[in-house]
């Protein structure tokens, strides 16, 4: 009976796997490719592979500096959304007697629910007002904004479901807040926390609008920003283009596998303590 | 309980970093919409602003093609709850689970992702391409000949196309929040299950689901203020077309500000945007109570 | 020395004058002849392909060189609708660019209301050589006499025609003339599908498709009036004449002469299909001459590819075509010194020059508004050249001539329906342009 289940369950798991491995396998094969090719069948084997489709997308977008940039903006988001937004959540989950808490949530909710186009002219003439614009350390706090109502919410959901009673032994342990956040609840905030980088961490990798708006130096260019160079007039070079996709995709999925292999051997670890 | 001075204290200050962020530049522009929704404005800074009073509230809530967009936008919400869900609980089970391979699992449902709206959007509109797309060659492989047609640009299928291809991309994402809660139920809990004598179904159903309402409770919010303000992938794989037919309410904002310069009119969709997404998170944050209340 | 008038401080004048250079100092002085400034920094937005935007960068590293106390700084978005987002973006958010790229007409109509942008009309006329130096039908951008506007508020920078390109090879096999009136292309047109080839293939997807069929249609039967009727609601867009237009596109979907699948098919795969031999016919604007060239074709190397006048509907108006100024440059004035204004003019003047545009099109070959001089080995370009020389009325989308600036987008917009599945008819596109300028009222 458990041989069939599993042998189902793995016959489904490895068809979904099919399913969301395809795009990689056309991007790759894309890549290889001119847009003729590209038009007259995605699976297609590339009659010549066209390895400068990369150096010609290297060049194109400036790849190396693109990606760099990109990396830069989604560890620097990533980190200041993990700290900003666990020190709220603490206060919004564990201090939740205080009375201007309530009215709060609700701020945090109108960030989680607001359009972002409907922020872009505001945001614009506050960044032209402080000397924003082509300054990286503005477009850190706008990706870190956008992220931090959404990580906030979950991670207050998540600390909302942690027994108190952890709490009070370690208070009377003699424990203060900063203690009791960092080494009792973090640990097991892990799962959420890993997760929600992980979002931020692509967010701040492939943000465009904002990016768009804000910078004009072509050395600040992040990846999305730089992906626009391959329009010309009127048509697309697109196998340049899916060069520079896998190109760029590769630290993304490096450090995904790496971080959440280790993040999750962590919260293994801290939920068989708890 | 008495309120010490200290638990202000560590309150204002731990709150007060995000607070500011987001008042600045999330809330000052929603003020800013507010504003600007009872006046018209071509959106040229120094130029004047006219107060129209209600008359961009009334021109939308009067326009079939808002209703229309708020359809679309609900057959999103209904795609999340009656597909998404399901989908991506049952890969956070997959991923979550004793089987081998999770890792490169975990990796590949991911993918989709990792490599972006625009390239996603792009596949699947080459896909979906009713002459020389792999959909369509699966189904004249199954002789479904008539089932053929110009699927993207027939209204109201397009936006099924679009919502179908919206779970698949963000089933991963979705799973990994899902998983989060899953891997926080203590081991012994499914031990002692066992031991009860639960078959596998029933540990899901008694054990794993009680202990994962909170996940399915951020799940859901998230998921209704997402598909009332969903743009990209629409956009990317039909622009709101042909002709509007599938435009999202987000869509519409973009459009009425950036392309016909009605930047008042584009306020009054924001607003409106945030007063549904407020109402229904409200509901959902009240049907979660409720059923808390229950089990308890 | 000129004259000051402004009250540059004495320190300052006493440097310019002792370095006997001539300050930028006088408001009539609009010939700007060595014109120096002290320290303007100028934002230039540009939408241009890559090999254009490095050209750009490299002649503008030349020209914030100079000695003339202006520092130049591009921003360049090649794709159209991320380049207006952020146009939009900075002109409502007080940072707008001092020299922009846009294609005129009615999509500026809002800020020439706004009093934003600088009548170029009197600097051209102290400068007769640079006035001189554009093609008379590249000025249609500049003019906004129609909306109660005198003078010139545009530098041409690209011009452009709709062409009919056709695929030789394709038509000696199938024994077809190319077609020059309507009626002997719909007569092709049923000769290729009878044989099993398909005559065009339209990317509809892009509305701007049928955008441009339907102006084409429009100027080849009407005239080049018909703009100004309709933008003077004289001739209404659910009034027999544009009906029949409409009815023209609907009779080329229906017998398949434009394809499939068209609004899935966007204009990238369309050019795609041209080049490939996919279809006999394409039309496009001139500036396809280069991605032709790019492609890799065979039939680009074999010469095959043609390009001549789209067919002509009514004999009288066969030499009427839709083109003009395509992309100009605008100067923005609203929260912008009189000395950035000057500066801005000198650094359109810059790139506005035969050796600047000679060349950009040597690297990039596009038809220039410029008169330019460079020899190109692109023979379709060429072509076009000679085609466009002889071209006698010159008139661009027909909602370019509107009064309300959202026409461009509503009636493209709405001519997608002919190519949808129901409620496909011209009365029902008519219709829903009314109902939708109802809406803006």
């Amino acid at each position: 009976m458990n041989k069939v289940k599993n042998t189902v369950l793995y016959v489904f798991s490895f068809l979904w796997c099919a399913i969301t491995l395809l795009p990689l396998l056309i991007t790759v094969l894309a890549s290889f490719k001119n847009n003729d090719e590209i038009y007259s069948g995605l699976f297609s084997i590339p009659k010549t592979w066209r390895f400068s489709n990369f150096s010609n997308a290297a060049q194109t977008a400036d790849a190396l500096v693109s990606i760099g940039n990109s990396l830069l903006m989604a560890f620097c988001t990533t980190l200041m959304v993990t700290i900003i937004g666990m020190l709220a959540s603490y206060a919004l989950s564990r201090k939740s007697f205080l009375k201007f808490m309530k009215p709060l949530n609700l701020i945090f909710m109108v960030g989680v629910m607001v359009p972002v186009h409907c922020t872009i002219i505001p945001i614009n003439t506050i960044a032209t007002a402080v000397g924003g614009k082509d300054n990286y350390f503005f477009l850190l706090l706008v990706y870190t904004t956008f992220n931090l109502a959404q990580a906030i919410f979950l991670y207050t959901g998540f600390m909302d479901g942690i027994d108190r009673s952890m709490d009070e032994a370690a208070i009377i342990d003699g424990c203060g807040d900063i203690k009791l956040l960092t080494s009792v609840l973090l640990p097991i905030c892990k799962p959420i926390i890993a997760t929600e980088a992980i979002f931020v961490f692509i967010y701040g990798y492939s943000e465009l609008i904002f990016s768009l708006i804000l910078i004009s130096n072509e050395a600040k260019y992040t990846v999305s920003r730089a992906m626009l160079s391959f329009t010309g007039n009127h048509t697309i070079d697109l196998g340049p283009q899916f060069a520079f996709v896998v190109m760029a995709m590769i630290p993304t999925v490096v450090i995904y596998i790496l971080f959440h292999e280790k993040v999750e051997a962590g919260a293994l670890a801290g939920a068989v303590k708890g | 309980m008495k309120v010490k001075r200290k638990d202000y204290v560590i309150g204002i200050a731990f709150v007060l970093p995000a607070l500011i962020l987001i008042l600045c530049l999330i809330v000052y522009p929603v003020i800013n919409a507010l504003i600007l929704s009872f006046q018209t404005w071509k959106g040229i800074y120094g130029t004047p602003r006219t107060w129209v009073g209600l008359k961009n509230y009334t021109g939308i809530l009067s326009s079939e093609i808002f209703w229309k967009s708020m359809l679309n936008s609900f057959w999103f919400i209904v795609g999340g709850f009656g597909v998404l869900m399901p989908l991506s609980f049952g890969l956070a089970l997959l991923i979550t689970s004793k089987l081998k391979f999770t890792r490169f699992m975990k990796t590949s449902y991911f993918m989709p992702v990792i490599l972006g709206t625009t390239t996603v959007a792009l596949m699947w509109t080459y896909m979906l391409n009713p002459e020389w797309g792999a959909v369509a060659q699966l189904f004249k492989f199954l002789h479904l000949d008539g089932a053929i047609f110009d699927w993207l640009s027939t209204p109201t299928l397009n936006v099924w196309c679009v919502v179908l291809v919206n779970e698949w991309m963000y089933a991963g994402y979705n799973m990994l929040i899902f998983a989060a809660g899953l891997v926080a139920i203590p081991d012994e809990l499914h031990e002692a299950a066992i031991i009860d004598g639960c078959n596998g179904w029933q540990k899901i159903r008694f054990v794993t689901l009680p202990l994962c309402k909170n996940s399915f409770k951020i799940f859901s919010i998230l998921c209704v203020t997402g598909c009332l303000k969903v743009f990209d992938i629409v956009w990317a794989m039909t622009r709101g077309g042909p002709n509007n037919v599938s435009s999202t309410p987000a869509i519409m904002l973009y459009t009425q500000a950036f392309q016909y310069k009605l930047f008042g009119r584009s306020g009054a969709y924001s607003i409106i945007l945030l007063v549904f997404g407020l109402i229904l998170s409200v509901v959902m944050n009240r049907v979660f109570r409720q059923e808390s209340d229950l089990y308890s | 020395m000129k004259k000051r008038i402004f009250s540059i401080a004495l320190a300052v004048a006493m440097t310019a004058s002792m370095a006997g250079a001539t300050v930028y100092a006088a408001e009539e002085d609009f010939a700007l002849t060595d014109a120096k400034f002290e320290d303007v920094n100028l934002k230039l937005y540009l939408q241009m392909n890559d090999t254009a935007n490095n050209y750009f960068q490299e002649k503008i590293d030349e020209f914030n060189a100079m000695d003339n106390g202006i520092t130049v700084e591009i921003t360049n978005i090649a794709t159209e609708s991320d380049y207006l987002d952020r146009l939009a973006a900075d002109l409502a958010g007080n940072d707008a660019p001092n020299v922009f790229l846009e294609y005129g007409g009615a999509r500026v109509i809002d800020y020439m209301d706004s009093d934003a942008l600088v009548n170029l009309q009197p600097y051209l006329e102290a400068d007769q050589d640079w006035y001189g130096g554009f093609q008379e039908s590249a000025w249609e951008p500049a003019h906004y006499e129609d909306y109660g506007y005198e003078g010139l508020y545009a530098i041409p920078f690209t011009n452009y025609q709709i062409l009919f390109f056709y695929n030789q090879e394709i038509l000696d096999a199938n024994g077809i003339a190319v077609p020059t009136t309507w009626d002997e292309l719909m007569a092709a047109c049923a000769t290729l599908k009878e044989k099993g080839v398909q005559p065009f293939i339209v990317g509809e997807k892009d509305d701007y498709r049928f955008g441009h069929l339907s102006t084409v249609l429009a100027l080849k039967k009407y005239g080049a009036d018909i703009a100004k009727q309709l933008g003077s609601r004289e001739v209404a867009y659910d009034g027999e004449e544009m009906l029949s237009i409409y009815a023209m596109i609907k009779e080329m979907i229906d017998n398949g002469y434009l394809g499939d699948n068209l609004l899935s098919t966007d204009a990238n795969q369309e050019n795609s299909a041209f080049t490939n031999g996919e279809c006999a016919f394409q039309f496009q604007g001139s500036w396809r001459a280069s991605s032709l060239a790019s492609s890799e074709s065979e039939y680009y190397a074999n010469k095959s590819f043609g390009v001549s006048r789209f067919p002509s509907v009514a004999e009288e108006y066969a030499d009427i075509d839709m083109g003009g100024g395509n992309e100009s440059f605008f100067v923005w004035k609203l929260g912008k010194t009189d000395e950035e204004v000057a500066a801005s003019i000198v650094l359109l003047k810059y790139i506005s020059t035969v050796d600047f545009c000679n060349g950009l099109q040597a690297v990039s070959p596009n038809t220039m508004a410029v008169k330019t001089s460079v020899e190109t080995d692109n023979y379709v370009l060429n072509d076009i050249m000679g085609i466009m020389a002889e071209t006698k009325g010159i008139v661009g989308d027909l909602q370019n001539y509107d009064t309300q600036s959202h026409m461009i987008n509503t009636v493209r917009s709405a001519l997608q329906k002919l190519a949808m599945t129901e409620d496909n008819t011209p009365e029902a596109v008519g219709a829903e342009i009314i109902n939708t300028m109802s809406m803006y009222e």
